[in-house]
């Protein structure tokens, strides 16, 4: 099951692989967390990664921007093999956005500040130009009015929108979520992935670490189902929902789905 | 349908004056009891300071005088009081530490505005008035005053000198050995750990005396150290020591997931850590780090004993001048209420600034 994949968005069949990962294997310390990896995504394509707790789908992702180490394998962003090389990594990081399944927001800047704290820190934008694109991020993510509160006073469901807006105004390439809805109340995580949604409607590439299987069904290209650390299942999304090949993804299906 | 309960105000529990002293003070019994016998214990230390201060003194300049009165003789301390604030300082050249003393009270002030706070200027004027204070007080060179070397310097100024310039310097200092022991780095993170435990594994005297007998003898013949910076160099090892376990205990304060949002963004290691970690752990550790800064400026009295005159060694001189000899309840009074005054506006500050400052939690 762990030859190399065929990427099966047909859609996207042309343009171009932007994050290629070939027989990635990592450990900590003696526990294998992620087994022969091979996975190629393209520009423009939306991934769901899914599995049970512990599958190695969040340390999956989080290889891609180098926040977990790999020790064997490679691993391309963007033209860009991350290794050690710390300028290389912040690179690939700039081009890449991230969003935590805790928010992570700055607690001691507004919302404001922290929007601009990546253009401004980064990105050496200068402080106006940050603004105004701060404020249209802001604005497209719903929480225009908010700009000067500070992030405690947000609930969580705008946080994390705010987080998104923040991630957003790096103007990223590839956008990467962990978990984004988990730790939110049910009545917050609509709007999250209503943002999600309209993200990938623009043509974002995105990969996104979720149990939101009606999120995934509506948006996917390609759903990826882990297990034990190695991808059991590669598949187009509707073949995914409706015929999965492996057992253990039928299984998974059948409880997430009928709980 | 179900009609909505509209709001009311809580019940009252607590009527008044009286109904707060029945509660606190007077119920159970065994309250009562203590209120009583606590009221007599701070009249039985309170009265007999008040007769000696207050009742019997007498504000003389006259120290034959004031030998009649079995109380305080505050007329000492109208008597030298320049000499508390300023040492042996020569008399005409008093007017320097004063206009120093008001830049320094300007400084401060215009640091508590908040529109000011915000702007380049402020920075511009910590960084230039030190200069100018220390041109100011020391004279000499360009400034076409008399030179007044640091042996004539003493009393509350060498006090607040020497803690303003320990404090200003330990703190960059602590910081940076804070990050390098928070660190993974080969070389820095072995130095910091072992300059820490070994500064900290010594009494602060110890320290002084090394800075003014030790050191001495690794220089070159002929060349000095000044025995003020001397204390001052001891006085900043010793606390940047303190200081930098404080401020760890803030970067431990940090969840990891700021550090990895930091990341996410693309920020490099000082990046990250001037915008977002040092600003969290420094809120965290604003109770520590001023329950130090107040260390120091009551351990600057140990300078006395590598030979400055700082504000208690003027006590023990001006009561063993002939004039006044023996006056020493009045001086000690005296030093302690200016230590006081000092300590209890930093920890007034810092409380400020604890409630100013967004919080770090969530």
């Amino acid at each position: 099951m762990n030859s190399k994949h065929i990427n099966t968005a047909t859609h996207l069949g042309d343009s171009p692989v932007v994050i290629d990962i070939q027989g990635l294997n990592k450990w900590y310390g003696q526990f294998h967390v992620l087994k022969d990896i091979n996975l190629q995504i393209r520009q423009q394509e939306k991934v769901v990664i899914c599995g049970p707790s512990g599958s190695g789908k969040s340390t999956l992702i989080r290889t891609i921007n180098r926040l977990e180490e790999h020790q064997e394998g490679t691993i391309v962003v963007d033209g860009a093999p991350l290794t050690n090389d710390v300028k290389q990594i912040e690179r690939v990081r700039r081009e890449v956005g991230m969003v935590f399944q805790q928010f992570n927001l700055f607690p001691h800047m507004t919302i404001l500040d922290n929007v601009i704290s990546g253009p401004i820190h980064v990105r050496n934008m200068p402080r106006k130009q940050a603004l105004e694109l701060a404020h249209s991020y802001l604005e497209r993510v719903g929480i225009g009015e908010q700009a000067n509160k500070f992030p405690g006073q947000l609930s969580g469901g705008q946080q994390q929108r705010v987080a998104i807006a923040r991630a957003l105004a790096m103007q990223p390439k590839i956008m990467l979520f962990d978990e984004p809805t988990s730790a939110l109340d049910p009545e917050m995580i609509k709007e999250v992935l209503d943002v999600m949604r309209e993200l990938a409607e623009q043509g974002m590439t995105m990969i996104c670490v979720t149990h939101e299987m009606g999120f995934a069904r509506e948006v996917a290209d390609t759903m990826v189902f882990m297990d034990k650390g190695q991808i059991v299942e590669y598949a187009p999304v509707k073949e995914f929902f409706t015929a999965p090949r492996e057992e253990r993804s039928r299984m998974f299906l059948e409880q997430i789905l009928n709980h | 349908m179900v009609q909505d309960i509209p709001d009311r105000l809580p019940p009252v529990t607590q009527v008044g004056i009286i109904g707060w002293v029945r509660k606190n003070l007077l119920y159970p019994w065994y309250n009562a009891v203590l209120t009583v016998v606590s009221c007599w214990a701070i009249w039985a230390a309170v009265a007999p300071f008040w007769e000696w201060a207050v009742t019997n003194a007498t504000i003389t300049l006259d120290p034959v005088v004031a030998k009649e009165h079995s109380g305080a003789a505050w007329g000492f301390i109208r008597d030298m009081w320049p000499v508390f604030m300023t040492g042996v300082y020569p008399a005409d050249e008093r007017w320097r530490p004063l206009i120093a003393l008001c830049i320094v009270v300007i400084l401060v002030s215009l640091s508590l505005v908040s529109s000011f706070r915000r702007t380049r200027w402020i920075r511009v004027l910590w960084f230039v008035s030190p200069i100018v204070v220390f041109a100011l007080v020391h004279g000499g060179g360009i400034t076409g005053l008399p030179t007044v070397g640091t042996h004539y310097w003493g009393g509350l100024m060498l006090t607040i000198m020497l803690s303003i310039v320990a404090m200003l310097a330990a703190f960059p200092l602590s910081v940076l050995l804070a990050l390098g022991r928070t660190s993974d780095m080969p070389i820095a993170k072995p130095f910091c750990v072992a300059y820490i435990e070994l500064i900290r594994g010594v009494p602060l005297i110890t320290i002084l005396f090394m800075a003014s007998v030790v050191l001495p003898l690794f220089l070159p013949s002929g060349m000095e150290l000044d025995k003020v910076l001397r204390a001052v160099v001891g006085i900043t090892m010793f606390f940047s020591a303190y200081l930098a376990e404080n401020i760890r205990g803030g970067l431990q304060g940090i969840g990891k997931g700021q550090y990895e949002a930091a990341d996410a963004l693309g920020m490099g290691y000082w990046k990250k850590t001037i915008v977002v970690i040092l600003p969290q752990a420094l809120r965290i550790v604003i109770p520590p780090m001023v329950n130090n800064f107040i260390g120091i400026l009551k351990d600057t009295s140990l300078v006395g004993i590598v030979g400055l005159v700082d504000l208690l060694q003027i006590a023990f001189a001006t009561t063993s001048n002939p004039k006044w000899f023996g006056r020493l309840e009045e001086a000690y009074v005296f030093i302690a209420f200016w230590y006081w005054i000092l300590c209890f506006a930093l920890s007034s500050y810092s409380q400020y600034l604890e409630r100013k400052m967004p919080s770090a939690s969530k």
